[in-house]
């Protein structure tokens, strides 16, 4: 039995006491209500961003973002709202109280002035308000990060960051606390706990009342205590007759009236229960006053409830319903019992006025069996079993006293889907710049689960059945990493170290593109991702190869038969990249350039250089200005002629100023870096407010300069000489 | 394993963990209070308290505490959670220590740290409420017999 003190301060709650803290609704599902103004969002869209500071120590792999978003996003894209959130950015403010964003926070030395040593806080969301209506003007999500522990893999002892965040974010949109068990918004939360990271049909309700984009069924009714007056806050709860679903729970106004948004066609069972018990009036930060004089009934009584037939955008008023007298019959439930289909639980339920023998616990859907275990008179121990085939969902519980006094516990048995479990994956390996497709195996994955690999989400998931999903993976620095998976119902699986990400190379270009069959033709190769200890194959036979950076390598070719010839790049513990006919090997021996002269010339072109070797015949084009490191680069010089064999020649193009390489490339595509480099002397300037002043054509530029010496110096010894014969 | 309100997701836990948590424990009547706006824009409630029985910290006999939220400007701050203190209210409250800064208490565990003390009606005895439902505590009791409790935990915890 309920202690006499107890039972007489809920007395005294009738009799209309003013309360410390007191809620309510208005059209319901627990919305925040102060001074008479319902909380509101002007717009449809509430942008946020992510502050940044303060995240390291509580995810190293940055997979809180991802967290973040879904805990935020979870309250979009419900049937009958039009609520959605914005990503706006990053943002190294943490500042809460300017109105320009709203921010999730990691608060990691009490910046905010929030978390003062001992507050027990986890998590705050300060909402600020116009006084005169109730709009919201500012809403900030902010995390103990100093005295709490997050994750996003639910280690033991942790808060999941998903799970706080979606339930805080319902405080974020308006939304009070709500009075169902497995809703996101029931007050309390534990380490470890995921449960509030999906939406209960409860607080899908609520973002349908905070955003209705209108034709939407409804019911409304008013409740009346037995004395003949409205109830308010008043829990309303909505049973689906075929399954015995609770649809969802929502609170009468001040007067009794009530109405339930968001319904979908159907038939349904209305029930009536006070607010107490597990979820009471001080958990409701509202001052709506919270009548608990009565007693819990059904529209229709508990044995034979009316039955409500609601078609497609109807409103349906379900009329007044009078209440019974108050009972000492009270259930302390605390959290709901997740339960699959097909399976069985036993659990303790706690309560008062539990007389033995006079009190059976029921479900009204015909999934569910409850049988007793064992019991006092403050607590029963009960068998849950739920049929294959039960539909997910929340289901309530019915305490039947032989008194004819009901209580009920909204939402105590929650039926989940299988949990997702992954077995493997089609890859070990991927590359570190993502964008692979890959296949997840397991068990229990449904259609919109969502995955975080490396602490990154996928950019792309396909549901392709309950065992197999495909993505596409992000790019992630080197090493092993998690993959998490993640259910639409909020249950997930993790894989440790489950990939690996390695430095796949990317090929981009190589040069020359022929060389001679008998090997040693030294090909400059550009990509990306080279690793120091890369391998390099042509046609399976191993090249001898010089790694220069991540971005080029030198291969020398080994012995091929004449004809294309495939590339085959290789990181350690990568997959070999293939390039397929990437080069040429031919018949005829590669040229070489044993000098070239002059190796200066003016910036202007025109210089004619001579370049002497072997195997120069059918030239095709002499580059100059090319970057002697990497090969890259370049123009053509022009009037290419072969002189002989052994010579050709050459005019130098216009180019910048500098020491640049030199390379040859023959028709067939066989080529050679000349040794040394060609300068370039800057052009002449002509004109301007500095410098040297010239006569247009009076002076060739710097660039003859050699030869002028040559000249004059030739003159010199030549007359020296001549002196000395003379002398 | 703890359970947590999540309002401001503030733990609800026994007397020890209160106790042992704040900085500053006193049964007060509440006998002024105003707001406060910050210069960083936040709003503030400075309550006066007259303390009836100083328990633990450093409690003066008039003491002012900032605690966030109220009204102000045309506005208001509104913290979920936190417990509702109006003039003339008589609490024996649980407050955490004073933000560097902001220099706000905060009750600690929010609801949980605040309990109302009742007059039931004239003749009966008197009644702690606390805001804060948990099904592991009681919603009412004895005030004189919780009074007791805290004054016995203070002194109890003082001595390890």
């Amino acid at each position: 039995m309920k202690s006499q003190a107890s039972v007489l301060v809920r007395r005294i709650a009738i009799f209309g006491l003013a309360l410390a803290v007191v809620g309510g609704t208005a059209l319901g599902y627990v919305r925040i209500v102060i001074g008479g103004e319902t909380l509101y969002w002007n717009s449809n869209t509430i942008g946020w961003q992510l502050s940044t500071p303060g995240w390291d120590d509580l995810s190293e792999d940055g997979s809180h973002r991802a967290a973040v978003r879904h805990g935020l996003e979870s309250w979009e894209n419900v049937y009958g709202s039009n609520l959605n959130f914005r990503f706006d950015g990053e943002t190294s403010s943490t500042n809460f109280s300017s109105h320009s964003s709203h921010l999730v926070v990691a608060d990691e030395n009490n910046s905010t002035g929030f978390f003062p040593s001992g507050t027990g806080m986890v998590a705050v969301t300060p909402i600020s308000y116009r006084l005169s209506d109730g709009r919201i003007l500012d809403a900030d999500i902010i995390l103990n990060a100093r005295d709490w522990v997050f994750s996003t893999d639910l280690s033991q002892g942790t808060f999941d960051i998903q799970d706080i965040v979606t339930h805080e974010a319902g405080h974020l949109i308006g939304l009070d606390h709500s009075p169902s068990l497995s809703s996101s918004m029931w007050p309390y939360v534990s380490a470890s706990q995921w449960l509030h990271r999906s939406l209960s049909a409860d607080d899908k309700a609520g973002a349908v009342a905070l955003k209705p984009y209108g034709g939407d069924s409804r019911l409304n009714g008013r409740v009346l205590s037995p004395q003949g007056g409205g109830l308010s806050s008043a829990v309303i709860g909505i049973v689906n007759v075929h399954d015995g679903r609770q649809m969802t729970t929502v609170l009468s106004e001040p007067n009794g009236n009530w109405t339930v948004r968001g319904l979908e066609a159907g038939d349904y069972w209305v029930y009536v229960t006070p607010l107490e018990g597990g979820m009471g009036e001080s958990n409701l930060t509202g001052d709506n006053p919270v009548d608990t004089n009565f007693s819990a009934d059904f529209y229709g009584g508990y044995q034979s409830p009316y039955l409500f037939a609601l078609a497609e955008g109807e409103i349906y008023s379900c009329g007044d319903w009078i209440l019974p007298a108050d009972s000492p019959l009270q259930d302390y439930l605390g959290a709901s019992k997740q339960v699959h289909a097909g399976s069985d639980s036993t659990f303790t339920l706690s309560g008062s006025g539990f007389s033995p023998g006079g009190l059976q616990i029921r479900s009204k859907s015909p999934y569910i069996t409850i049988t007793k275990v064992g019991g006092g008179s403050s607590w029963r121990r009960v068998c849950a079993t739920v049929s294959s085939g039960a539909p997910v969902g929340q289901y309530d519980l019915f305490f039947v006293h032989s008194t004819g006094f009901l209580d009920i516990a909204p939402g105590a048995i929650e039926v989940v889907e299988e949990a997702p479990s992954i077995q493997s994956l089609s890859h070990s390996v991927v590359s570190i710049q993502g964008g692979e497709k890959i296949q997840i195996h397991g068990n229990g994955f449904q259609e919109g689960c969502w995955v975080v690999i490396g602490g990154k989400e996928a950019v792309q998931s396909t549901w392709i059945d309950s065992q197999t999903l495909e993505v596409i993976v992000p790019g992630h620095d080197g090493g092993e990493v998690n993959v998490m998976l993640q259910n639409p119902d909020a249950q997930s699986c993790i894989l440790r170290n489950a990939l690996t990400y390695v430095a796949v190379p990317i090929f981009t270009e190589l040069w020359p593109v022929a060389g001679q069959s008998n090997g040693g033709t030294k090909v400059l190769v550009h990509g990306e991702d080279f690793s120091s200890g890369i391998q390099v194959l042509l046609n399976g036979r191993q090249a001898s190869t010089t790694w220069i950076s991540s971005r080029l390598i030198e291969v020398l070719t080994p012995f091929g038969t004449p004809g294309g010839a495939d590339f085959i790049f290789r990181n350690p513990s990568a997959a070999d990249v293939v390039v397929e006919d990437a080069f040429l090997f031919v018949s005829s021996q590669d040229p070489q350039i044993s000098d070239f002269t002059p190796s200066t010339g003016n910036g202007s072109g025109g210089a004619l250089v001579k370049l002497f070797g072997r195997n120069l015949e059918n030239p095709a084009r002499v580059l100059f200005g090319v970057d002697s490191s990497t090969g890259l680069g370049g123009v053509e010089g022009e009037a290419l002629h072969a002189n002989a064999p052994n010579e050709i020649q050459v005019r130098s193009p216009h180019y910048r100023a500098g020491s640049w390489g030199v390379k040859l490339e023959l028709a067939n595509g066989q080529g050679v870096m000349a040794p040394g480099t060609f300068f370039f002397q800057p052009a002449p300037v002509v004109g301007g407010c500095a410098g040297v002043v010239g006569r247009p054509g009076a002076f060739q530029g710097w660039g003859e300069l050699p030869s002028f010496l040559v000249l004059f110096l030739g003159a010199w010894i030549l007359r020296r000489k001549k002196g000395v014969l003379v002398e | 394993m703890a359970t947590l309100s999540a309002s401001s997701v503030a733990e609800g836990s026994n007397l020890a963990d209160l106790v042992s948590d704040a900085d500053w424990i006193a049964e007060v009547e509440t006998i002024n209070k105003r707001f406060e706006l910050s210069d960083d824009g936040s709003i503030q409630t400075v309550f006066t308290f007259s303390a009836i029985t100083p328990m633990k910290g450093s409690v003066a006999s008039i003491d002012e505490v900032r605690i966030p939220g109220g009204v102000a400007a045309g506005r208001g701050l509104h913290i979920p959670g936190m417990p509702r203190i109006e003039v003339g209210d008589h609490h024996i409250l649980f407050l955490s220590k004073e933000s560097v800064v902001q220099r706000w208490r905060l009750p600690v565990r929010l609801s949980a740290g605040a309990f109302r003390v009742r007059q039931a009606r004239p003749g009966a005895g008197r009644t702690v409420v606390r805001a804060l439902a948990d099904q592991q505590e009681p919603e009412i009791q004895d005030y004189q017999a919780f009074r007791t409790q805290v004054l016995h935990e203070i002194a109890s915890q003082r001595s390890r």
